[in-house]
Formats: structure tokens, sequence, C-alpha cells
């Protein structure tokens, strides 16, 4: 036995495994610093925001303020909604400081953000939120930048929480069948995720394999780190793809064609989902820091803007631009250059600041309507 | 079960310990019964079809065996193991086309399709069978004992998606007494270990990038057409060699030795070549009991050959799915060995030529053209309508869209390349491993050194990419 390789590959493992052991903590301190939260996933009760930025959103699920009664607002939209730069004790996120001025008018609002949140993702959450009495908002707020438009797919998260729903998931696939000849190929995509769902649900559903995995999960500190590792690898990839494509955050990025079609189609999808559900969709530009280069090629990003104010004023969804409101000081740093995206809590209150000016008469308006009505 | 789920792994090492803990006596039964146990974990019903279908073909055998000179009781035997196949397989495909036809001359026939659920395995089996009953008749002795055979016919490892294992490949070691040897724990081991790495590192990195460009409607440009067949063509590779490594590995830990199934066919300087190298016991059961009776019936003929060779390629289209594209896909095939053979001969080394020197030049762009083709032809095989099929080849053939993507991201892009290049580096250098022989000795003591970290860095890489068990791309044939 000793003189092959078996005894030593058992006996190395089982080092790496005691290593892993003292490890697990700082991989699981530096995955929530690559998602840019600043917060403990403290315990779900009282949080007023997705703590788990998308990576578990069950969790929170019954920290939703109870739609049954009083209006719900849902802000939903990508890391800017959460990550604060220079954190301190007590800085709120957006959403957070909405909740604080529209609770004192019986108004709640929550908070559902994660990185680089697509359109395919948010017409998750809206469809997950609008499925469930208690959460069904009267108001849904989304964040949209251009960048996104080039992200489909929903993450493992929203995966497993789509997959755990068969309510959600029946929505899922009757939205993408009302829809498929106005908008084919968001529609596709959807079945496939569907469908792709299906096949893992087969393996997941067999509860030996996920005994088995929680067995060795327990047993072995490097399975139970798995998905701490793969992110700090995934960051490792990303950090060398940028070094070999010379890819910085400034780095002009164009749009995808046809990743850039299909996130339009499930944003004109979305727009009908809610105003059939009567849930009052509002659009926004997110901000961006003045000072900060962008990555955006000047007259894609034009055409963007264009594109997403006619499409608001053609259905008649509440829009506002507020790429400028917040200044250039309210910011912070993000790979040795100014930070483009990310503000400090500075940011967070103009930018409540902005959306309750521009929107707070249609959500306490639709909010009335809403209590009317139910 | 999946072989890459935790549930194969404890499978496996509780098979294995209570295996080798029993007399030898118990071994086999028990080895059927963890087969059956393996095979009814994804849907028991079916069990009884294998069961069904293995009594038939161990008692027809020897029926047969005072009838060997009777052609039509060959003919039962082989229509009895196609009549679960046609009905599973390939009913759908009948009947859409025949309703499709229909409707062209105005019958305005819409009745439903029916949608039956495949049984795992059927077309291995199905073809193990018939290679039995055609050996039986060709003067093979079958086996005597039903549990040998059910054993032989219904061994897990092979039992899925292959390699398709000849009674005389294995008769020996069914019938033999199995011994433990380290050489073989440790064979097993290593090539179940490659079999993790190759389908959850590599094929089911590239799963996503390809189902973005082939799903229907996605419109690829030139670029993003490219890189997601490129990519198709380097995920059924790794993911279908991945099984067989997973497969011939499982075995081994049993003390079965299985036919190799793939041997670098992306280093293949000709379409003949590549068959060779590519899902080799399946090419082998197309070459004799397909291709050869076809010729052996048209002897008097010798130019029929190469109809033959075409059409025997159609069949294994076929069998590879219900569907034109699959057809086509072997029609493809079958014109390129022709055109091996005919006009192109003077473009491919033959494969007496391989070794020599100044066939050199010509072994390289033998084997980029065949490589080119071999690729174009898995358009067909992955895009699931002839429709889907056309819009990637007009993608590529036209240059949609010039130099600009319209879906693959560009790191996307990069973990293709990098698995092709990584691939095309692995093929050089075994090209070039027997003149790096001396200092491959020299060097040894510090490769057996270095051995069992890189075995660990392939555990731990297996254990990172772990999403969570993914379906083969084979157990869809």
């Amino acid at each position: 036995m000793l003189r092959g390789s078996l005894l030593w590959v058992a006996a190395i493992f089982a080092v790496l495994n005691v290593l892993m052991l003292h490890w697990h903590r700082s991989l699981a301190e530096e995955r929530n610093k690559n998602l840019l939260v600043s917060k403990d996933r403290a315990p779900a009760a009282g949080a007023r925001w997705d703590l788990s930025v998308g990576e578990d959103l069950s969790l929170y699920w019954a920290s939703i303020p109870d739609a049954r009664t009083g209006p719900l607002v849902i802000l939903a939209g990508m890391s800017q909604m959460y990550a604060i730069n220079d954190a301190r004790q007590g800085d709120e996120t957006i959403s957070e400081i909405m909740d604080d001025t529209l609770a004192q008018r019986g108004i709640r609002v929550f908070g559902m953000a994660a990185p680089n949140l697509c359109n395919e993702e948010a017409i998750l959450l809206l469809l997950s939120t609008m499925g469930d009495t208690n959460t069904r908002p009267s108001v849904f707020i989304f964040g949209v930048c251009l960048d996104k438009f080039r992200n489909i797919d929903l993450r493992p998260g929203y995966q497993s929480f789509l997959r755990n729903r068969p309510d959600l998931r029946s929505l899922w696939g009757e939205a993408a069948k009302e829809y498929a000849e106005k908008y084919p190929k968001a529609c596709e995509k959807m079945i496939k995720t569907l469908s792709e769902l299906g096949e893992k649900k087969d393996v997941e559903q067999v509860s030996v394999e996920t005994r088995l995995r929680g067995w060795a999960s327990n047993w072995l500190p490097i399975i139970s780190a798995r998905s701490d590792l793969n992110a700090g690898f995934q960051v490792q990839l990303f950090l060398l793809r940028n070094w070999i494509l010379d890819i910085k955050p400034t780095s002009k990025r164009p749009i995808i064609e046809g990743r850039y079609q299909m996130n339009r189609e499930f944003l004109g999808m979305m727009e009908e989902i809610a105003r059939r559900g009567g849930v009052k969709l509002v659009l926004y530009v997110i901000p961006l820091n003045p000072l900060a280069e962008n990555p955006y090629i000047p007259v894609q990003y034009v055409g963007f803007k264009a594109w997403i104010e006619k499409f608001c004023h053609d259905r008649d969804v509440p829009f506002a631009n507020l790429e400028n409101v917040v200044p250039s000081e309210a910011w912070g740093e993000f790979m040795g250059g100014p930070d483009f995206k990310h503000f400090r809590e500075e940011g967070h209150r103009l930018t409540a600041s902005a959306l309750l000016d521009r929107f707070g008469p249609v959500i306490h308006r639709t909010s009335r309507e809403m209590a009317r009505k139910y | 079960m999946i072989f890459t789920s935790y549930t194969y792994v404890f499978f496996l090492t509780a098979v294995f310990l209570i295996h080798w803990s029993l007399p030898s006596l118990w071994r086999k039964p028990f080895l059927i019964t963890a087969s059956y146990l393996f095979y009814c974990t994804w849907k028991w019903e079916y069990g009884f079809l294998l069961l069904g279908v293995s009594l038939f073909n161990w008692a027809y055998a020897r029926w047969m065996l005072s009838r060997v000179e009777s052609m039509w009781a060959l003919a039962v035997g082989i229509a009895v193991n196609l009549i679960p196949l046609l009905y599973f397989k390939y009913t759908g495909f009948f009947f859409s086309n025949a309703v499709a036809t229909a409707n062209i001359f105005g019958a305005g026939w819409h009745p439903r399709i029916p949608d039956i659920i495949l049984p795992l395995g059927i077309s291995f089996f199905t073809f193990q069978g018939i290679a039995y009953l055609v050996d039986v008749a060709s003067g093979e002795k079958p086996f005597d004992s039903v549990t040998d055979f059910l054993l032989f016919k219904g061994f897990w490892p092979q039992l899925i998606a292959g390699p398709i294992v000849r009674p005389g490949e294995i008769r020996e070691q069914i019938l033999g007494e199995r011994k433990l040897d380290y050489e073989d724990i440790s064979f097993g081991c290593r090539r179940i270990l490659y079999g993790f790495f190759k389908k959850v590192v590599l094929a089911d990195t590239l799963a996503p990038i390809i189902e973005m460009v082939y799903f229907p409607g996605a419109g690829p440009n030139a670029v993003d057409a490219v890189i997601g067949t490129l990519a198709f063509g380097l995920q059924i590779y790794f993911d279908f060699s991945a099984y067989s490594d997973i497969a011939i590995g499982s075995a081994r830990l049993f003390g079965f030795v299985f036919p190799e199934n793939f041997a670098w066919p992306y280093l293949s300087r000709s379409p003949q070549e590549f068959w060779a190298r590519w899902h080799m016991t399946l090419s082998r059961w197309i070459r004799d009991y397909v291709f050869t009776p076809m010729t052996f019936s048209f002897r008097d003929r010798p130019k029929a050959g190469l109809l033959c060779l075409f059409a025997a390629m159609i069949i294994c289209g076929f069998w590879h799915g219900a569907r034109w594209t699959f057809i086509l896909w072997g029609a493809w095939h079958g014109g390129l060995l022709v055109l091996n053979q005919t006009l192109l001969r003077k473009l491919f080394p033959a494969t007496g030529e391989l070794e020599k020197e100044w066939g050199k030049l010509r072994s390289w762009t033998g084997a980029v053209i065949t490589f080119f083709l071999v690729t174009l032809g898995w358009v067909l095989f992955r895009a699931p309508s002839l429709a889907a099929a056309g819009e990637i080849f007009s993608s590529i053939f036209f240059l949609k869209g010039g130099i600009n993507r319209s879906i693959l991201r560009e790191s996307a892009i990069l973990v293709v390349l990098v698995m092709f290049l990584g691939l095309v580096a692995a093929q050089l250098y075994r090209g070039i491993q027997p003149r790096l022989a001396g200092l491959r000795e020299r060097l040894a003591p510090i490769r057996r050194g270095l051995k069992p970290f890189a075995y660990v860095a392939l555990i731990l890489a297996v254990i990172i990419f772990d999403k969570s068990a993914k379906a083969f791309v084979y157990f869809q044939f």
C-alpha cells in the first residue's frame, strides 16, 4: 500500500481538512467582502432587506413585512442598494432609509438586491412576491443600469428558491407560456431555466443524495466550505480574466446584442406581469459617480437611456433618471480608483430621498388604492 | 443514480466492501442485485424490462444453439430485442413524421404525439443483446448459467452508456476467480477520479456556455456559433469519456477489465482514424454487426461497400437519437468516411503511413481538417432541430455579426479557448512523450512524489466545482 499514492492521497486530504477548520472563517469573511456585504448576516428576524444578497432568499422571506396589514413597497436592484463604502456602525441602506420614512405613514419597504441582478432575476422577485398575499407589494421599484443588460440566467441561490417553491414554478411556467409570442427570447429562456431546474430537482429530491451531502459536509470541513472555496476560486478566475484581457473597472464594455435584446424583452414582460397583477412597477436609472469613468460606450449608454425613457413613457411606467443625484464626494474607492457604482451612506440617503421625492406621490396613491381594494 | 453523485460514491464504496467480504460463491449474485438496485433507483418499473430482455436473450441463445444454421431463428431473436427499442425510442419519431407527411397531403390530422419515457441505457443493452445472439449464432459459446449471463448483461458500470462489452471480452473474467489486488484498486480509483474531474470540472463548466448558444431563438453571431460548437465538441468528449473512465474504473475495482472507449480522438488524422478512436466499442459494434453483414450480402458488387459504409453510419446516427439531426449527423460522418476512401484519399494519411517521417505535414493537415470536419458535424448533433442547425451553420459560414458577439461574454470565450488549448497541449505532450523517455526516467522520483498532490488537487477541484450532479449527455441515447 505504501509504495503507491493511495495512502498519501488520503493523508494529504486529511491534513487539508484539518487546515480548513481554521481557514473556513476567513474564507467566509472574504466572500462577504467580495459580495460587498458590510453587515453581518444577522438573524432573519427584523431584517429589512435580503441580507443573503440573493444567495438564500428563503432565509429572509419571513422578514418581509406583512402586506395584508399595510401597503408594501419592494425595492429591487443590484449591489448599489446594499453595499456601503467605508461603512460605519449604524449606517443604513436605501431600502432601510425609505422604510424609516414611509413606515410613519403605514407603508413598509423591503429591499431585495443581489450583485449584478439581471432582469430575469427581477422577474423572479416580482413573481415570487406577487404570488403570495403576505408579500404582495403595491409598488415594485426596480433600479436599472446598462451593464446589467449583459447578464442573463438565475444565480444558484435564486435557482434553489424557485426549485423549492412549486407555486412559484407554476407561475413562472405560466408567464413563460402566456407571453411566448410577444417576448419569444425571454420566454424561451424562462422555459429553459425551468427545465434545467426540473433536471436538478430529480437529482436533489432524492433524499439519500441530500442526506449524504449533509453528512459529508458535517464530517469533512472541505466539503462544508465548498461554496466559499468555489467563490474564492471564481474571484481568482475573474481577476485572471481581467489580467489576461486587460479589463479594468473603467474599460469600455460594449453591449452584447443578443443579451441586451433578451433583457429588454424581460423588462417588457415584467411590466406586463406587474400591470396585470395590479402592482405598480417603477423604474429608475441608478446613480453613477460623476467623477469616475464608467465602462459604457457613450453612444450605447445614451441610446439605452433614451430607450428606457421611451419604454416607460409608452407604457405609463413611473420613471426617473437618478444618475446625477449623488455628488462625487459621496462615493468611495474600488480596485484602486474611484468607485463608479457604490457609495458611502450619504449616497444611500441621497438616493432614498430622490426616490421618495420622485415616486412618493405614486407610492402613496397606489398604496391607498390597494388598501381600498383589499 | 448518477455516477458523479455522492450517492454513487457511497454505493460504490459499500458494494466494494461488501463484495470483497463475501465468500466468492455469493459475489456474482450480490453484484447482480447491486446492479439492479443501481438501475431501479432511476425508475424501478424498467428494471423488469431489463430483466425480461436479459432472460429472453439467455434462454433464446441456448435455444438457438441447436438451430445455428437457421437465419430465421437469429432474425426473430434480433427482432425481439429491437421491439422495446423501437417502441420506447422511435414511436414518437415515426408517428410525428407520419402525421407531418399526412398533413402535407392535406389530411388535417392532429393527434397527440405519445410522450414515452425512454428507459435508461436501452440503446446500449439492446445492442449488447443483439451482439450476443449474433455471436452465439456465429459459433460463440453461450453462457450456461443464468447468473453469469445476468451479470454480463446487467453489470452496472457498463449498463447505461457502455462501453459495449462483448461476451468474449468478459466471459473468462465472469467465469474465473477474480482477486483483489492493489494495482486494480489504484487503477480503478485513478480512472474514477479522472472521470469525476472531466465531468464535474470540465464538461459541466462548458454546459451553460453551449446552452446559451444553442437554445431556440438565441440568434448567435459567427463568434458565438464557432465558440459554442467548439465548446460542444469539448463537452461531449469530456462528458462521455468521463462516463467511460468511471465505468472502466468502477469495473476494475471488482476485478473486471473493460475495453477502452476513447483514445485521444481529436488527435485523429483522418475521419477513418477518428472512428477508430471515438466511442470505440460502438464503432466496433457498427463495423461488426451492421457494416460487415451488409457488405457480405453485397459481396458480388465491391463498389456497394461504400454505400454500405454510408448506410451503416446513418444507422449509427439514428441509434444516437430519434431526430433528423442525428440521421444527418450519421450521414455527414458516412459521407466523410466515403470521401476518406475515395476523392479525399490523398488528403489524409493512410493508417500505415502515420508514423512515417515524410507523412508528418500531411499528418498535421489531416488532423486539422479532421478536427474541423468533426466539429462541424457536432452542430447537427447538438442542435435541437434542423432549423436550429441551419441557423448555426448560416452564422458560421456567412460570418454573421463580423467579430462582434451576440451572446457570449469574454470569460466564456476564454474558458473554451483555455480548455481547447489545454487539450491540444495534452495531445502534443502525448505525441512527444516517447522522445522524453530519458528525462521522464530522471524525473521519476520527483514525479512519484508529486503524484499524490496532483490527485488531491483533482479531488479538491471536483469538490469545489460540484454544483449538483448533472446528467451525462449520453444518457439520452
